[in-house]
């Protein structure tokens, strides 16, 4: 079991699906249970994509500096 | 919370919603398989930022409204029975068997307890030994891994005074029996995304192939959805069909590994009865022969016929031939405070999303 702040309430999960996640990395919870690791690269790259692609003019990150 | 914001930001949410407007040229249908999903769209008002030609239809994934009345009942029957604690997701809790709720049940005194996670029933055991203590475990791909491993440690523990009431659903079979229906309507699917979590997607390649639609495994944010729906369309208007995942940052083409090998463990697949569509063959997961012992099905042997008895047309909406507010009952003999069916009830319940949305879903309420 660990623990993991959701947005500010810490609750118990189990880690038995994701043994590999680390210490301050964010999951998928369901039900008590961690089914998924977010991987934050991929969360980056598909935002870079619209750019990429023309759909955004601009990136996130450099609308948001502070983010 | 990290790249929640930016998967809610309104202005890049409104440049996805552009981009399908420039790129969409015909009428398409894209049934979203999940009803996570159904609620986000109503809840940010997706379904008013896409172009009026494309048709979102609502699908079966809602598992607390596609659990067969026959399973609610008998449910509710293994909680009369004397020392028994029924453990249930609150979901569960209101939706109408043909004799009433589970929640009618506990107000009469019935040991019914809500659970937010299935390992709060082997402490429930634990703490327990002289109750029979029985799991309500329904759900899709995602809840199962949790449920299995609810039973597994009930094993390994030697619970005997723990038992599962189990009616798993599987989204694959369900997706195959809406696209090979003769009259589909679905030109796309988003596939549910915190499924694939679990599952992975390699099932859904041959289903695309064999029915010449695309798939795309979608999230639940508003960008999430509406990339979904923007690489289905790129994919339709192309004339294309294949498997796609928009939900990279959480979906890996292969799930979760181990979650599937205790799944492959303590489950096997058989054919199953969803309410208000019916038998869907091998759709469902029961108990493998290992775990045969933890059945609550066989420790509480009932005999009992169920039946559907009232207006509820919950069938043709998880079918998606009905939209919720089509229906003659919608908000009038049917709400949430007193539902007709489960789809009214649930949180991932599609006349649940238009009853709560419905005031809302304009493009002004789209997240900043």
């Amino acid at each position: 079991m660990g623990r993991a702040d959701f947005g500010g309430v810490v609750a118990e999960v189990c880690l038995e699906y994701l043994p590999e996640i680390q210490i301050g990395e964010y999951a998928i919870v369901h039900v008590g249970f961690a089914i998924s690791r977010i991987n934050e690269s991929e969360a980056l790259r598909t935002l870079a994509q619209f750019r990429e692609l023309g759909i955004l003019e601009t990136d996130f990150a450099e609308r948001n500096p502070s983010v | 919370m990290k790249h929640l914001q930016e998967y809610r930001d309104g202005d890049i949410a409104d440049a996805v919603a552009r981009s399908i407007h420039e790129t969409t040229t015909r009428s398409w249908s894209i049934m979203e398989v999940c009803g996570g999903q159904t609620h986000s769209i109503m809840r940010y008002g997706i379904d008013q930022m896409i172009p009026k030609s494309i048709r979102l239809i609502h699908g079966p994934g809602c598992p607390v409204c596609v659990t067969p009345v026959e399973t609610i009942d008998r449910a509710q029957m293994i909680a009369e029975q004397p020392k028994v604690i029924l453990c249930t997701y609150g979901d569960m809790l209101r939706v109408p068997g043909s004799r009433g709720s589970l929640s009618g049940l506990k107000t009469r005194g019935c040991d019914i307890r809500t659970i937010y996670s299935p390992l709060q029933a082997c402490q429930i055991a634990r703490d327990n030994p002289n109750r029979s203590v029985v799991l309500f475990a329904i759900g899709f791909e995602t809840t199962a891994p949790a449920n299995a491993m609810a039973i597994k440690i009930a094993k390994s523990e030697k619970l005997k005074n723990f038992s599962a009431l189990v009616s798993h659903v599987l989204v694959p079979p369900a997706i195959e029996m809406i696209a090979s229906d003769p009259v589909c309507r679905v030109d796309a699917f988003l596939a549910a995304g915190h499924v694939c979590a679990v599952t992975g997607y390699e099932a859904y390649h041959r289903l695309s192939e064999m029915y010449r639609i695309p798939i795309v495994v979608t999230g639940f944010e508003p960008v999430d959805l509406l990339e979904g729906i923007r690489l289905a369309v790129l994919q339709l208007e192309k004339g294309q069909a294949y498997v796609e995942n928009a939900y990279q940052r959480t979906v890996a083409a292969d799930g979760n590994p181990t979650a599937r090998g205790v799944l492959r463990e303590v489950f096997q697949v058989t054919d199953r009865e969803w309410r208000g569509i019916g038998t869907i063959p091998q759709s469902g997961f029961c108990l493998s022969e290992a775990f045969r012992d933890f059945d609550a099905e066989v420790r509480f042997p009932l005999d009992w016929k169920s039946v559907e008895c009232n207006n509820c047309r919950a069938g043709d909406v998880l079918r998606g031939i009905l939209k919720p507010n089509q229906c003659e009952e919608f908000g009038k003999g049917c709400t949430p405070d007193s539902p007709l069916g489960a789809p009214m009830v649930s949180h991932e319940g599609a006349c649940a999303a238009y009853y709560q949305f419905s005031q809302l879903g304009s493009k002004a309420n789209a997240p900043q």
